[in-house]
């Protein structure tokens, strides 16, 4: 009787060890890979705000901001150039 | 006989041990489980991937802390071109990508960058096909199986061309074909769906069959069948794609809108894209904010020869050994081949890593890297994840399908930031008046500096050249003063008690002999003054000949020693690289020549940091302080703010406010007055210094010099001393090469900053020559926006006693828009 007791006792730990072990081992996964996924998010918010933090932080009163990108830069300065120059305004 | 089995084992242990012994590893099991569950050491069954920044480095503001220079992050669309189209449908990635990017990228666009093999959408195949194999993949194509027996169902959009251009049915002697294909027909879902009879919603699966279909037909009897040897039959299916989609790795779209990357990651998850077919990666570029300038110079990568010298130093060896190219590649060339590899791992990391290289960029660099600053932290950010494909989902066909699983993360440390002395909105209205002057007078070179007069802080400082220029020029560039130069003469003079400011001098009508010389001196601008005047006028109306009767009553010693303090014929350590030291003649002086033409700015040479910070010290009181542009280091809240340099006192405060008065005197009635004059420059206290300095025949015309000096740099040669004769005697008329200038200083009667403006003009090729033409109007705008006249260049209203504004505001027309900058242009 014992010997029975004991036995599905220690079945009964078995399964529930085993149960819980993949319970947690599933949640182990799905948190990381939850986290992953929110990580790369994490990473492309930032870089979407170091970019639009520098445009801001860089702001001069009066002065349209210029892009951030060399190539685009120059493209504005030349609108610019054209405007003040067919207004008569500065650029 | 059952019992006494049941109750000894065969092992001899007896059945409660047994029960104990496994009680015991579950109990251990059990204890791992809870420790893992409870916040121990995570186990990790799979190799941890560790993506790390570089490490953070550096952020220039201007004095109010705005970014001038920064590191921003970017984000580039990297794929292979061969992978993704065997794994996905073009149609649902394309119109995918082109709505996650927003409206600033079309579907078209897209195609064309994500599949670079393909003109006009179509790819042709680089192999050439004899006539049996054309015969047997058009039978293919055709039948759209390579089941002899199955009912035709040709495959769209791929077909058979004559590698010499000539109509299919011409004859076909030793004719031969290639593949040309529309991978956007091809792998539609459509055409995979009328040919797949199972999966026929796996693109893998369709380009899988097409490869083995192609290869039956081109391999025939030595082609690996599907069923066959696996690793075989994919080496085989990897060929014919190297084939149908040659192109592995492109940037589809490199820098892109970095706000659009969290649906562009969305998608790439949504539609089950694997990192090496095409993913987001990030990268950092230097960015400028308020435009690239040429104080902030650059970042940039190094030449193989410089990253090889620099892999040879960093193993010890001995400079001398290498210093020139052919000691280097002999040095190489005797390696053991490991050295040589060793070397050129070595090399190839100092080439891919970018770094400062020139201008202001280079000073912050070099001061951070100094070990007065090794205590900042630069902690890079890194992520530290694993990479796992579920057995699950390799048994559902999904093998390619990896998860990425958290394990750890850090951000990066608070970026230091270099403060310097720079007024972002005075630098970028000096960029422009540059500008201006380049257009108008089309110099060889331009540059103006802006210096807060008690401080000696740095303002702003640019400069503008017509050529290729290597360095930084107001530190670099050394040239003639000309009557700017008569400021120190003048200076010298009254503090040697020599002359007053009210004693007489006769400067003739232009022209004036040097006493016990036969020297002429001529006056490089139209006299204003002529006959007997004073020395204040001889100093307002820069007459050449008052200077050098003046001048020459200081004895040479004293005038070059008063030079010499003020830090002229130095290196003005302005941390620049390259920065020259001028020029000051030795001594002794003759009267006839460097005597008398030092007196009028002439026969030495100077940078315009140099002269600037000499001449900022007389109208300072006499005290020289050098030139600061670095003001202070930030991280993380913490200050710490450089040290300023004790002033070195060369003239008393009574000489310079003399000198004051008289360039006072030029900005009201001298030749400072087209451009300063009280009606020019209303509501300032102003006082000016012009300088139109000819180059003499020994000199060379700075255009003629610039265009020699980019010509060797492109060509990678030097000019030697012969070559510079040549250039001394080039086409262009000395006559007509001069170095214009003005100094001007100015501060509003209420009181605060009184600022010194210091623009230089080298060489003009149209236009007036005199420096109050030529750079007197850009510095008169640079002291206005300086003193808060103006502001963007527009004049700054006040409000009235009662505290009113005039009803003319210019932000009731459509300027006033400028100072929102979220309106949009159209909107004007």
């Amino acid at each position: 009787m014992i010997r029975a007791a004991l036995v599905l006792m220690l079945c009964g730990l078995t399964l529930i060890l085993g149960l819980l072990t993949t319970v947690v081992q599933n949640g182990n996964h799905s948190r990381a890979a939850e986290l992953s996924y929110l990580q790369r998010q994490w990473e492309m918010c930032e870089a979407a705000n170091a970019q639009a933090r520098a445009l801001t932080e860089a702001h001069l009163p009066g002065v349209p901001n210029m892009p951030l990108d060399p190539k685009r830069q120059k493209a504005e300065l030349a609108r610019r150039k054209g405007l003040a120059k067919a207004e008569g305004v500065r650029p | 006989m059952i019992r006494g089995a049941v109750s000894e084992s065969a092992s001899g242990l007896r059945p409660a041990s047994a029960y104990f012994v496994v009680a015991a590893v579950l109990s251990v099991v059990a204890g791992w489980v809870a420790w893992i569950a409870l916040g121990g050491e995570p186990w990790s069954g799979f190799r941890p991937v560790r993506e790390e920044d570089p490490p953070p480095e550096y952020t220039i503001c201007d004095r109010a802390g705005r970014p001038m220079a920064a590191f921003v992050q970017r984000m580039d669309l990297a794929l292979s071109p061969r992978s993704l189209w065997q794994a996905h449908t073009p149609e649902t990635i394309l119109v995918g990508l082109a709505q996650a990017l927003g409206a600033s990228t079309s579907a078209q666009q897209l195609l064309e960058r994500m599949m670079p093999d393909a003109k006009n959408g179509v790819v042709r195949a680089p192999w050439k096909l004899d006539a049996v194999q054309a015969r047997a993949l058009d039978l293919y194509l055709q039948r759209g199986s390579s089941d002899p027996e199955a009912t035709p169902n040709p495959i769209r959009g791929m077909w058979l061309e004559r590698t010499d251009g000539k109509a299919a049915r011409a004859a076909l002697d030793g004719a031969t074909f290639r593949v040309a294909w529309q991978p956007t027909v091809v792998l539609s879902a459509e055409v995979r769906e009328s040919h797949l009879k199972r999966q026929a919603k796996n693109p893998l699966r369709w380009s899988r069959e097409l490869a083995d279909g192609i290869a039956l037909a081109l391999y025939a009897d030595q082609a690996v069948r599907p069923g066959d040897d696996e690793k075989l039959l994919e080496r085989q299916r990897a060929r014919i794609w190297e084939g149908l989609m040659p192109t592995r790795f492109v940037f589809a779209m490199p820098d892109f809108d970095a706000t659009r990357a969290p649906e562009v990651w969305g998608l790439l998850n949504d539609q089950h894209v694997a990192a090496h077919q095409m993913s987001i990666q990030r990268g950092r570029n230097r960015r400028y904010p308020l435009g690239t300038m040429r104080l902030l110079g650059g970042w940039g990568f190094i030449d193989r020869s410089e990253g090889e010298r620099r892999a040879l130093a960093s193993f010890g060896v001995d400079p001398l050994v290498i210093a020139t190219a052919e000691q280097r590649a002999g040095f190489v060339a005797a390696l053991s081949t490991g050295d040589r590899k060793r070397l050129d791992t070595a090399t190839w990391k100092e080439l891919s890593e970018p770094e400062a290289i020139v201008g202001l960029e280079l000073v912050c660099d070099r001061l951070l890297r100094s070990d007065a600053w090794k205590s900042l932290e630069r902690e890079p950010a890194y992520y530290e994840f694993n990479r796992h494909r579920p057995i699950r989902q390799v048994a559902r066909g999904q093998g390619s399908q990896a998860r990425s699983y958290y394990l750890d993360s850090q951000p990066a440390s608070d970026t230091p930031r270099v403060v310097t002395t720079i007024d972002a909105r005075l630098q970028l209205e000096v960029g422009r008046q540059l500008d201006r002057v380049m257009e108008n007078f089309k110099p060889a070179l331009t540059m103006a500096i802006v210096i807060d007069v008690e401080s000696g802080d740095v303002l702003a400082v640019d400069s503008r050249e017509a050529y290729a220029f290597s360095g930084f020029a107001p530190a670099t560039h050394s040239f003639t003063p000309g009557s700017t130069g008569k400021v120190l003469v003048m200076a010298t003079a009254l503090e040697a008690g020599v002359v007053r400011p009210t004693d007489i001098f006769d400067v003739g009508h232009g022209e004036y002999r040097v006493p016990n010389t036969g020297r002429v001196i001529h006056e490089a601008e139209r006299p204003g003054r002529s006959g007997r005047i004073s020395a204040s006028e001889c100093l307002a109306f820069s007459l050449n000949a008052g200077l050098v009767q003046i001048g020459l009553r200081v004895a040479p010693e004293v005038l070059r020693g008063t030079m010499r303090k003020l830090h002229y014929a130095e290196l003005p350590r302005s941390g620049f690289p390259g920065e020259r030291p001028g020029m000051l003649a030795p001594l002794p002086w003759k009267a006839s020549t460097t005597w008398s033409s030092v007196c009028f700015g002439h026969e030495y040479m100077t940078t315009m940091w140099q002269h600037a910070a000499g001449l900022t010290a007389i109208v300072r009181g006499g005290e020289w302080k050098p030139l600061r542009l670095l003001d202070r280091v930030e991280q993380n809240g913490t200050v710490w703010t450089l040290p300023r340099a004790e002033g070195e006192r060369v003239f008393s405060e009574a000489t310079c406010q003399t000198v004051r008065e008289m360039m006072m005197l030029g900005a009201r009635e001298g030749t400072g007055s087209p451009v300063a004059s009280p009606a020019k420059l209303p509501g300032a206290i102003v006082g000016t210094k012009t300088g139109t300095a000819q180059k003499v025949s020994t000199e060379i015309c700075l255009h003629v010099e610039l265009q020699d000096q980019a010509n060797h740099a492109r060509n990678g040669t030097t000019c030697s001393r012969a070559c510079r004769a040549k250039l001394v005697h080039a086409s262009r008329n000395h006559r007509d090469c001069y170095t214009s200038s003005i100094v001007m200083f100015g501060r509003l009667p209420e009181g605060g900053r009184e600022v010194l403006v210091y623009v230089v003009v080298d060489d003009r090729s149209v236009g007036e020559r005199y420096g109050s033409r030529t750079a007197g109007p850009a510095a008169a705008a640079i002291l206005k926006e300086a003193l808060g006249l103006t502001s963007n260049n527009e004049p700054v209203v006040r409000l009235d006693a009662n505290g009113f504004v005039p009803s003319n505001l210019p932000s009731q027309s459509g300027r006033g828009l400028q100072s929102m900058p979220w309106v949009k242009e159209t909107s004007r």
